[in-house]
Formats: structure tokens, sequence, C-alpha cells
């Protein structure tokens, strides 16, 4: 504050003396006709008026210049006595400064602590949180597995008794129908001997007869066979 | 003839040595007597004797005129006689044929002749035809006949 009124002084001043040469000037603009047309008693009023504006001039500068060095030295002491308020205010800061942050620090520790306490509890909580999920989530996945494992296992026993019973019916029916293939076999092969059985047995007595026979038998057998027409009425015309 | 000749093979043969002789006598100086000319000739005895029981009467109607109409009458009665066409297993010998004809004779027509052909695959029994007809009466017909007696038999074998 007191650094700025010294400055605020300075600047008074300053501004004090060009107003004081403007008005100089302005008087002598105004004044310049009569300075020109003016006699030699205007030029020596003007050079009186200069000389006193000039003292007026420099006692303002006298003043202000003392003002100036007043306000120097005022401000230099205030800004001594600021200085060694600062000092002062520096150190009391500095102190209330370490206070502070010894308050602060021993707040900091509390708080650490507290925070310390409070993280441990809520770990101790997260980890019993963490347990208990993991247990229930085992739980879980148990009970899940015993049902994936008792449904694939129904649906196994399920899909093997339908393949059991398609095999078996499957089976059956190949059984069946080879059995009843089978049978149409043997009896289309009976068929067929039977239809041949005469040929067969002809053939046969052929083979085995045929040079055997003697002749009275080949004769018994012709009149056997001329009575067996007679009998039927072959002959009859 | 007829008396004499039991199938038409026979009746057609010995009319074609009738006529041969015949033809011989009157066209061709043949002296001989049948008996010497059947001998000269080599003709076998069956037909031989069959012949020669023909009778001197017989011979005698023949002339040199009617030989060939005769004999041809011969032929076209011969034609005209029923015939028990028999197929038969074997070739029969003179005997079984003179039995079969009387048979014939007997009991189905007093003139009917037999026409004799062979025929091996019927291996026993013959097969007849008569007025058109034709009768099985082979071993396949009597082995048919048996048919079912057969099958049972085989079927008694086959489960044993």
């Amino acid at each position: 504050m007191d650094q700025f009124t010294a400055q605020t002084v300075l600047s008074y001043l300053n501004i004090f003396s060009l107003c004081i040469q403007l008005i100089l000037l302005i008087y002598i603009f105004k004044n310049k006709d009569h300075i020109n047309r003016g006699t030699l008693s205007d030029i020596h009023m003007i050079d009186e008026t200069r000389e006193r504006s000039d003292a007026i001039l420099s006692k303002a500068v006298k003043e202000a210049n003392s003002i100036v060095a007043n306000a120097e030295l005022r401000g230099i002491s205030l800004f001594a006595k600021n200085k060694l308020d600062s000092n002062k205010y520096g150190a009391e800061y500095l102190k209330q400064l370490a206070e502070f942050q010894t308050a602060m620090q021993d707040q900091l520790r509390e708080s650490l602590k507290k925070t310390e306490v409070s993280y441990e509890q809520m770990m101790q909580q997260t980890n019993q949180t963490i347990a208990h999920h993991i247990a229930q989530n085992q739980l879980q996945l148990e009970q899940k597995a015993t049902e994936l494992i008792n449904g694939t296992q129904h649906t196994l026993n399920s899909f093997i008794s339908e393949v059991q019973e398609t095999v078996k019916e499957q089976v059956n029916k190949e059984l069946v129908s080879t059995r009843q293939y089978a049978q149409e076999y043997k009896q289309r092969k009976i068929a067929a001997i039977d239809d041949n059985l005469v040929e067969l047995i002809e053939k046969t007595v052929a083979l085995a007869l045929g040079k055997i026979l003697p002749m009275k038998d080949h004769a018994d057998l012709v009149y056997k066979a001329l009575e067996k027409a007679k009998n039927e009425h072959v002959f009859v015309s | 003839m007829l008396r004499t000749c039991f199938t038409k093979t026979e009746l057609h043969r010995r009319i074609n040595i009738l006529r041969d002789f015949l033809e011989a006598k009157f066209f061709m100086g043949e002296t001989h007597s049948l008996q010497d000319w059947l001998y000269a000739h080599h003709i076998p005895d069956p037909d031989s004797q069959a012949i020669l029981s023909w009778g001197k009467a017989f011979y005698d109607s023949f002339t040199a005129d009617n030989v060939y109409q005769v004999i041809s009458d011969f032929t076209k009665f011969v034609s005209e006689l029923p015939i028990l066409t028999m197929y038969l297993p074997f070739t029969p010998q003179e005997k079984e044929m003179v039995s079969l004809g009387i048979w014939c004779r007997k009991n189905i027509n007093a003139r009917c002749i037999l026409d004799i052909r062979s025929d091996p695959s019927l291996v026993a029994g013959c097969t007849l035809s008569w007025n058109g007809v034709y009768r099985d009466y082979s071993l396949h017909s009597f082995i048919e006949d048996s048919r079912d007696g057969v099958k049972k038999l085989i079927s008694q074998y086959a489960k044993a």
C-alpha cells in the first residue's frame, strides 16, 4: 500500500509538472502575438514570467523531488518495514505453514490410518465376499455340471434305447425277410424238384435200368400199359 | 394174310416180296417154286414162313394181268385196316411182335395191325396212338400217377 502510495505520488508529481508546462505553453501561444508584437517591456515581462515560471517550476520540481525523495524514503522505509513485515509475515507464514503442514500431516496420518483400517476392513469384506461368491459359484457349477451330466446321461440313454430299438426292429425285419426268403427259396426249390421229379426219376431209372431191364420185363410193362389202356376204354371205336 | 402178319411193316414187306416173286414169275420167266425162290433170295425165315402159309390157292389166283391190280388192292386193304401205333423203348423180336399182335387182335380189333416204332426215351412201358388219339403209358406216366407217393417217400427220407 505504501509502495503504491509512493508511486502514486511520483506520478501525480509528473502529471502536475506536465500540466504546468502545458499551461505555460498555452499561455505562451496565447500570448505569442503579444510576445511578437510586444514591446521590450513585454519581453521583460515575459522574461520575468519565465523566470517566475522557472522558479515556480524549479520550486515545484524541488518540492516534487523532495516529495519524491520523501516518498522514496518513506517508500524505502515502508519497503523495509514491509520487508521486515514480510519477513515477519514470511516467518509467521512459514511457521503457520509448518504448523499447518504438521497438522495436515497428522491429519493425513490419521486419515491414512483410518483409510488403512477401512481398506483392510474393505479387503476383508471383499475377500469374504469373493470367497462366498466363489463358493456359491462352485456350488452352482457343480449343480450345473451335475444337471448337465444327468441330462446328457438321460439323453444318451434315450438315444441308445432308441437306437437299440431301431436296430432291433431292423434286425428283426431283416431276419423275418431273410427267413421268408429262405422259406420261399426252399419252397421254390421243392416246387422245382416236384415239377421235375418225374423227369428226375425217369432219368435216374433210365440211367439205372436202361441197360439192365430184360426184354421180358419190358414186354410185361407193355402188356400192363395195354391192359390199362383197355380198362380206360381207349380202344373203343 | 392177316393171320400171319401183325404189323404194318411186315405186311408191306411181305406184299413187296410177293410182288417181286410174281413179277419174276410172270414177267421174267422165273420157273422156280415160291419156296425155292424165297430161299434163293435169302428171305428171312419169318417172312418166308408167313408167305408160304398163305397157301397155293392164294398164289394160283394171280395172273399176269391181275397181279398189279391185286397187289394194289392188297395195299389199299392194308391202308384201310385199323392201325395201333405203338412206341416202344425197345425193338421187339418176332416172338414178342406176334404175341403183341395176337393180344391186340383179341382185345382191340380182330383186323387191327400194329405200327411199331422205337423210342428209347420212354425207358419202360409204351405210348399208343389209336384213332388219332395219343396216350402215354410209359414210365413217365406211371411215375406221374405215383407222384404223390413218390413225394411222400422223398419227404420221409428228407426228414430222416
